[in-house]
């Protein structure tokens, strides 16, 4: 084994993860060449720094507040079928569009304003609908830390 | 005669399925607070290495859990759950960076300095001198963490740091062995350089301790 060959195996011959005949002709090269053999420090001085590193605890009241999320998300499963929140949305939706257009003929807002109260109160259903039953690609509720601790 | 027979035991399969699915949701619920309430630690211990702050460590450990309690029911009992939740996670972290479309390569709150993150208890085994290298490297070590790419991130961190073999990280991270001995391998490498870079006298002081 060449010097290159044996510096592209190090991390793994630290490991343990060769085969015993690759360990031990790395090891072989190690007793005879100084420079892999002071990378081989090198790499092995980094792995134990780096399993040395102290584990973070977490601020006390995570646990609580991962199991209200978890809980949060078996309610949503409870509901029953998926078809409710889609109701629930057009519903919502059809509310929306009555109240915009109630404004827009009563009011002299401008069409601008009209428009941003329009979109103001279709992110808000919308919002209703992903925090009733909408979720992720994955299936998953959008409950984010900010949105938990805002309740 | 055998009509009523038949009845009576579709009834009684009704019955016995319909009596057995409360209790079972219940065990799951209750099976899976448990888990949260024995992973929940090292999971975001991890995920604070992983993403650098407490905040985004917390809002990752949550998405991964919910996850993980959405697709429960694919949970192969023969993996331990926190292998399982790692793999969530790391998944989660590494969709996480590239929507954001970008690295942190700054602003790394916490190391101590973060009212939420406390650190275990000293060794003590240990020379007050490593203590206090290894404390004053431990931000250094972060910052360079920060400045991988989430797949090297995460291949180093799962190896080094929760003591994984490079099999268990290629599951973890849906990749072949090859790849997570090549991630690992140009990680450390990126690691040291780092480090050399930035905080060369202490790095050295502790490797010579090591």
């Amino acid at each position: 084994m060449n010097c290159k060959t044996v510096q592209s195996h190090l991390s793994a011959y630290l490991d343990r993860e060769l085969s015993g005949e690759e360990m031990l002709d790395i090891r072989a090269h190690l007793s005879e060449c100084f420079v892999c053999c002071e990378e081989e420090t090198e790499l092995r001085s980094l792995k134990r720094l780096l399993g040395r590193l102290p584990a973070i605890e977490p601020s006390g009241d995570l646990e609580q507040r991962l199991l209200a999320v978890v809980g949060a998300a078996r309610t949503g499963e409870r509901k029953p079928g998926r078809q409710a929140p889609f109701v629930l949305f057009a519903g919502v939706t059809a509310c929306a569009m009555a109240i915009t257009l109630a404004f827009l003929s009563k009011s002299h807002t401008t069409p601008a304003e009209a428009t941003m109260q329009s979109q103001d109160i279709a992110f808000e259903a919308q919002r209703i609908h992903d925090y009733t039953g909408g979720g992720d690609a994955y299936g998953a509720p959008i409950v984010s830390a900010a949105s938990y601790a805002g309740r | 005669m055998m009509r009523t027979t038949l009845q009576i035991q579709v009834t009684e399969m009704f019955f016995s399925v319909t009596t057995e699915r409360v209790p079972a949701r219940l065990n799951r619920a209750a099976l899976f607070d448990d888990l949260v309430k024995q992973t929940h630690r090292q999971a975001y211990s991890l995920a604070f290495r992983l993403t650098g702050n407490s905040s985004e460590a917390e809002d990752l450990v949550q998405e991964s859990l919910v996850r993980a309690y959405r697709f429960f029911h694919r949970y192969d009992e023969s993996l331990p759950f926190s292998s399982w939740l790692y793999r969530i996670m790391a998944n989660a972290h590494i969709d996480m960076v590239r929507r954001r479309g970008r690295l942190r390569t700054t602003s790394i709150e916490g190391s101590g300095a973060d009212g939420s993150s406390t650190w275990d208890l000293p060794d003590p085994e240990a020379s007050p001198d490593r203590l206090m290298l290894e404390s004053a490297l431990d931000e250094p070590v972060q910052t360079a963490l920060m400045a991988m790419t989430p797949e090297f991130r995460t291949a180093v961190l799962l190896a080094d740091v929760e003591g994984m073999a490079y099999e268990e990280v290629a599951e973890i991270m849906k990749t072949s062995v090859g790849t997570v001995r090549s991630r690992i391998h140009r990680g450390r490498k990126q690691l040291r350089s780092h480090l050399l870079k930035n905080a060369p006298e202490t790095y050295r002081s502790l490797c010579d301790e090591l």
